[in-house]
């Protein structure tokens, strides 16, 4: 990974976690609503029913998301990272094109 | 049938066909076009066998890099250099015939598919061996590649009896051009004279120049000198953008995988770069060619690795331990030399022996050629320590920038190719994509030196099949 590539990679991540937090914030502003309608309104309607369903679902998938590529983002990192490790610098000694690590 | 010479005169308008010289080109021209029913002559500049009166019109001088003795690189008697050729032959990669993004005038205005169908007729006439296709290495930017590496054929024998015996084809020995004489867009007739100084004109419909990838833009420059520039009036390009195969030894490698590259069933394996390979690095096409090592040979570059490189030693003696075959090899190298128009043929100040100027080739390799060889090899070289296959040495001139080529060892392939460039517009080059000169309605160039560019390949499979083509093209015109 090149000095351009990781300064995009540590972009997605800093988007994904903002995206991680605005969907938090409104699944627990739908859960908070949704509880205060049970509190007050014993039986829920047809309309209160399926506007829960889709809130619960909708959150659900908000957060699921990210979450995703949260997770293959940070494998995508850390295998690249793990892979400049393993890269040793080449160096040409007498001809010889070598890595730096075979001598 | 053979023809004496003073009785070129006597033969009138009965040629359809002159074709001038009888080698691989020459005789490919004459033997199909005679083979499908019509009058050729087929006009031979030396004798039937090597002479030293024939060969000295090939000496010349040379300017610019190193370059060999032009008579030692050619041979001037029937046959051609087919009398001492080596027989390896390879198509043109389809990306020879475009222009490469280091250098645009790579490109032909033909492409492979317009020489393809005549590919068989070429193999069977060469007599090579199967050619099997081209395998990407995987993981890496190169392809193992594949010659023809056969016995090479002799035109001169193979055609013995169609040259004494055919009625359709008759061939004059000894019979040099000294000039061809135009009017209104035609040649008319042209002048041959054998060593005694005697003179003959012969008429023909058509003429076929078939005198090498040196003498045909020498021959040119010299006729159309004769004729004031009527011959080629736009004659710019002529005897420009002349090419040659760089070749000489660039390192050698241990491979720790030779099955990998196929060394551990071939001796020689042969290597070129990929087409995306030659955009990437910006370098021309170029073909590395591994011979394995003896063992002992193997050892003695294991231990000279393990010295500089210790870690990477005890590896190797590990894997000795194990019992994994290695191989050492020797690596050679053939590269494409860019087209360029400061690389020429001119006509020297000295004359041979019939009066003619003798060839003057100034020669020198570009930025790019040196560019192409070294990236070549750092190519192979990332791709064995990329998959851990096996590290490279670079030759002493190669490791070392700026790349200084060597002046002494193999120097080039004796390939010679351009001086009458094939190309779309009189202004670019000598002839038009049917191999005929711009200016002249009935003469055609047969041969290397219409090349636009050079591949890495060996020229003679390719100037075969542009040779077929010329007989189909003519065949349409003699209808």
């Amino acid at each position: 990974m090149n000095q351009y590539e990781s300064i995009k990679a540590s972009h997605a991540l800093y988007f994904q976690a903002l995206w991680l937090l605005v969907t938090l914030i409104l699944l627990g502003s739908s859960t908070l609503a949704l509880s205060k309608d049970n509190a007050t309104i014993m039986t829920p309607t047809y309309t209160r029913r399926r506007l829960l369903k889709t809130a619960t679902f909708t959150g659900m998938g908000i957060a699921l998301l990210p979450l995703c590529t949260l997770i293959s983002a940070a494998g995508a990192s850390s295998r690249s990272a793990k892979g400049q490790a393993e890269k040793s610098p080449r160096v040409m000694v007498d001809g010889w094109l070598l890595n730096a690590s075979d001598r | 049938m053979y023809l004496p010479f003073e009785t070129l005169g006597e033969l009138g308008d009965s040629v359809d066909v002159c074709v001038i010289g009888g080698g691989a080109a020459g005789v490919s021209v004459a033997v199909t076009l005679a083979g499908r029913g019509h009058r050729v002559l087929m006009c031979e500049g030396g004798d039937a066998q090597f002479s030293e009166r024939s060969q000295d019109s090939y000496r010349g001088e040379v300017q610019g890099d190193t370059y060999l003795p032009l008579e030692s690189t050619r041979l001037r008697h029937l046959g051609g250099s087919t009398n001492h050729w080596g027989g390896v032959c390879r198509p043109f990669d389809a990306y020879d015939f475009t222009a490469k993004p280091a250098a645009p005038e790579t490109a032909w205005p033909i492409g492979r598919e317009q020489l393809t169908p005549y590919f068989d007729a070429a193999a069977a006439l060469l007599e090579l061996d199967p050619i099997p296709a081209d395998t990407p290495i995987a993981g890496s930017a190169l392809q193992r590649i594949h010659f023809s590496l056969g016995a090479p054929v002799r035109v001169q024998h193979k055609y013995a009896d169609t040259l004494q015996d055919s009625e359709h084809l008759l061939c004059c020995l000894t019979a040099n051009l000294m000039g061809l004489e135009t009017q209104n867009g035609r040649v008319s007739h042209a002048t041959f004279s054998n060593y005694a100084g005697e003179q003959q004109t012969v008429r023909a419909r058509y003429f076929v120049l078939a005198c090498g990838g040196i003498d045909n833009a020498r021959l040119l420059l010299w006729c159309n000198q004769q004729t004031q520039g009527k011959l080629i009036p736009q004659a710019d390009t002529l005897g420009r953008y002349w090419m040659e195969h760089p070749h000489a030894t660039v390192g050698q490698a241990l491979i720790f995988k030779p099955e990998a590259l196929g060394l551990d069933e071939a001796y020689n394996v042969f290597l070129s770069p990929d087409e995306d390979a030659l955009a990437s690095r910006q370098m021309l096409n170029c073909g590395l060619r591994l011979h394995r090592m003896n063992a002992e040979a193997t050892q003695g570059l294991m231990e000279q690795l393990s010295s500089l490189a210790p870690a990477l030693g005890e590896q190797i003696t590990a894997w000795q331990q194990e019992g994994r075959v290695m191989h050492g090899a020797m690596l050679r190298a053939a590269w494409e030399q860019e087209p360029r128009f400061e690389n020429r043929i001119e006509l020297g100040e000295e004359r041979d022996a019939l009066g003619i100027p003798r060839s003057r080739l100034v020669w020198e390799q570009s930025e790019l050629d040196r560019h192409t060889i070294r990236e070549s090899m750092l190519l192979l070289g990332e791709y064995l320590l990329d998959e851990d296959t096996g590290r490279i040495q670079l030759t002493d001139w190669l490791a070392a920038l700026p790349v200084v080529l060597p002046t002494d060892g193999e120097i080039a392939g004796r390939h010679h190719m351009g001086g009458t460039r094939m190309s779309h517009t009189p202004e670019q080059g000598i002839v038009n994509s049917d191999c005929r000169l711009f200016a002249q309605d009935n003469v055609y160039v047969a041969g290397s030196s219409v090349f636009a560019s050079a591949g890495h390949a060996n020229p003679t499979l390719t100037l075969v099949q542009l040779a077929l083509r010329l007989c189909d093209h003519l065949e349409q015109r003699l209808a």
